[in-house]
């Protein structure tokens, strides 16, 4: 852990010695998650009404979603530009370094400019916490955290499932966007708008509905209390991706 | 520019572009999983909702028409080898040569973007026709409709062609496409409906996108093939899209211009 927090420090120092380029992209990039936030209320505000979820619950789902998918972002990013690691010879410098690769993958890079989304998403789950019409007490918070949490953990255990393919094809293909991109976008809602199949498939394959899903309706009192728990089941997913990878590196021969 | 130098650029970006099929194929799979998804969402919100002016099976061909021709009318697709030219230095051996630098970058966009489309609108087009009821693209409206479609989507193209020459000119500025499109791109999948169908949004937004050019790009065409904009409102629009790309186009080469006069070429 110590190794990982000295990589961060100076990943987030070579980041600000071009400050002005960072604040620039900093501005830029929060641009996105906020054209997507305006997106879901004028939706919203058109329609009036979503299978009785009322628009701060949504924007609740919505930022867990969003703030989870920034922070996976940010502490994964090594991973989801895994080819381009294998490509230039970076992973097999990693390899002969004395230490857990996961670890060193993750500290190969850090996004300091995509914080400025998770900044933007905490804010709004704060604000949607407050207006959901949840009963707080020390349990849901704690519940909150985890889904956060859980989420993120979600969010990088597919960004290591699919750096794992590049043992197999150098290329990332464009198909896991699908999952991470779309899960953030889709996962933005409430599971149960879709149709069955992919509700189920959302929860028991990728487990998105622990992230948000679930656990809201034990905030909101419409599930017994347990079920704010689920967000843990992503460490077993998080687990088992980090299984496929490593069974692709055992797989693995350098290409130089 | 003589025209068999504009053509000689696309048609070699083209083919190049045809090379990468797995690319596409992985493409493909992406617009359907998004297409169903979004038709998924929207489908809930008709079902609880408000009735809107647009109903659900012109709302579901919409979304179809904009993942088959998604290369064509997407705000995000961008010529990485343009800006990296810019940033190395390349740039310089295509002002040595003596043709408009601007109508290079413009033909091989389009190239990119055509040949893009062309390879991934097909299964769309032939699929979703196929699905079930409220999944399924509708035919279009009347024969008419369908042609005033087709002019709409081929301006539409050349207008968004020319939007994202302006965006590739500011990488002179930016010195990185990357800053360039978060801005742009962001803007322009915004005011054009791709991200929220324009009938979706509040008037006083409704009357700003009309005023602004990024509209004619995806909410018109794919609106007019169902019906939703009337016959008349569409030849009318067509007018429109000729005036915002004559004065894009020509914004944009001044833009490239005053660029070029100030740009400093290191190195012997």
């Amino acid at each position: 852990m110590g190794i990982y927090w000295k990589h961060i420090k100076m990943h987030v120092r070579s980041a600000l010695e071009y400050r002005s380029a960072f604040y620039l992209q900093l501005g830029g990039i929060v641009l996105q998650p906020v054209s997507a936030l305006i997106g879901v209320v004028l939706l919203f505000g058109s329609f009036g009404a979503l299978e009785g979820w009322t628009l701060p619950q949504i924007l609740l789902c919505f930022a867990v979603a969003n703030l989870a998918f920034c922070l996976a972002e940010c502490v994964g990013w090594g991973f989801d530009r895994f080819s381009r690691l294998i490509r230039d010879g970076t992973f097999d410098r990693l390899m002969v370094q004395p230490r857990n690769i996961l670890l060193l993958v993750l500290c190969s890079e850090f996004p300091l400019e995509r914080l400025g989304k998770a900044a933007f998403a905490s804010a709004l789950l704060v604000f949607a916490a407050l207006r959901a019409g949840i009963a707080w007490t020390a349990y849901k918070v704690l519940v909150l955290c985890l889904m956060v949490l859980g989420g993120t953990l979600v969010f990088l255990g597919l960004y290591i499932a699919f750096a794992a393919m590049c043992f197999w094809s150098v290329e990332r293909m464009e198909i896991a966007n699908i999952f991470t991109d779309g899960g953030r976008e889709f996962a933005g809602y409430p599971l149960d708008i879709y149709s069955k199949f992919f509700t189920r498939f959302f929860t028991y394959v990728i487990p998105f509905g622990v992230m948000n899903y679930l656990p809201l309706k034990a905030l909101l009192d419409r599930a017994p209390a347990w079920q704010g728990l689920l967000p843990l089941y992503s460490l077993v997913f998080v687990c088992a991706c980090a299984e496929v990878f490593l069974i692709g590196v055992r797989h693995y021969r350098s290409a130089g | 520019m003589r025209p068999h130098v504009w053509w000689a650029v696309f048609a070699l970006r083209v083919r190049s572009m045809l090379q990468y099929r797995t690319a596409a194929f992985a493409g493909l799979c992406t617009q359907f999983a998004w297409g169903f998804m979004y038709v998924m969402l929207y489908r809930a919100f008709y079902e609880s909702g408000l009735r809107q002016s647009i109903d659900l099976p012109q709302l579901v061909s919409y979304v179809w028409l904009q993942q088959a021709f998604l290369m064509l009318t997407n705000s995000w697709t961008r010529d990485n080898e343009i800006a990296d030219s810019v940033r190395s230095g390349q740039v310089a051996y295509e002002l040595c040569r003596p043709q408009d630098l601007y109508f290079i970058w413009y033909a091989r966009l389009l190239a990119q973007r055509t040949a893009g489309a062309a390879l991934r609108c097909g299964p769309v087009l032939l699929l979703a026709p196929l699905l079930p009821a409220p999944f399924g693209l509708s035919l279009p409206a009347s024969p008419s409709h369908f042609c005033l479609f087709l002019v709409t989507l081929l301006l539409a193209a050349l207008l968004n062609t020319a939007i994202m020459a302006i965006m590739h000119t500011l990488v002179f500025k930016l010195m990185d496409i990357y800053r360039a499109a978060l801005l742009v791109s962001t803007l322009t999948e915004f005011l054009s409906g791709s991200l929220v169908p324009v009938p979706f949004m509040p008037a006083w937004l409704q009357t700003l996108c009309y005023c602004l050019p990024f509209r004619y790009v995806v909410d018109l065409p794919y609106r007019l093939y169902s019906g939703n904009i009337p016959l008349g409102e569409g030849l009318w629009s067509v007018g429109m899209q000729l005036i915002w790309i004559a004065l894009l186009v020509f914004v944009g080469h001044a833009y490239m211009d005053r660029q070029l006069r100030h740009v400093v070429i290191q190195g012997g």
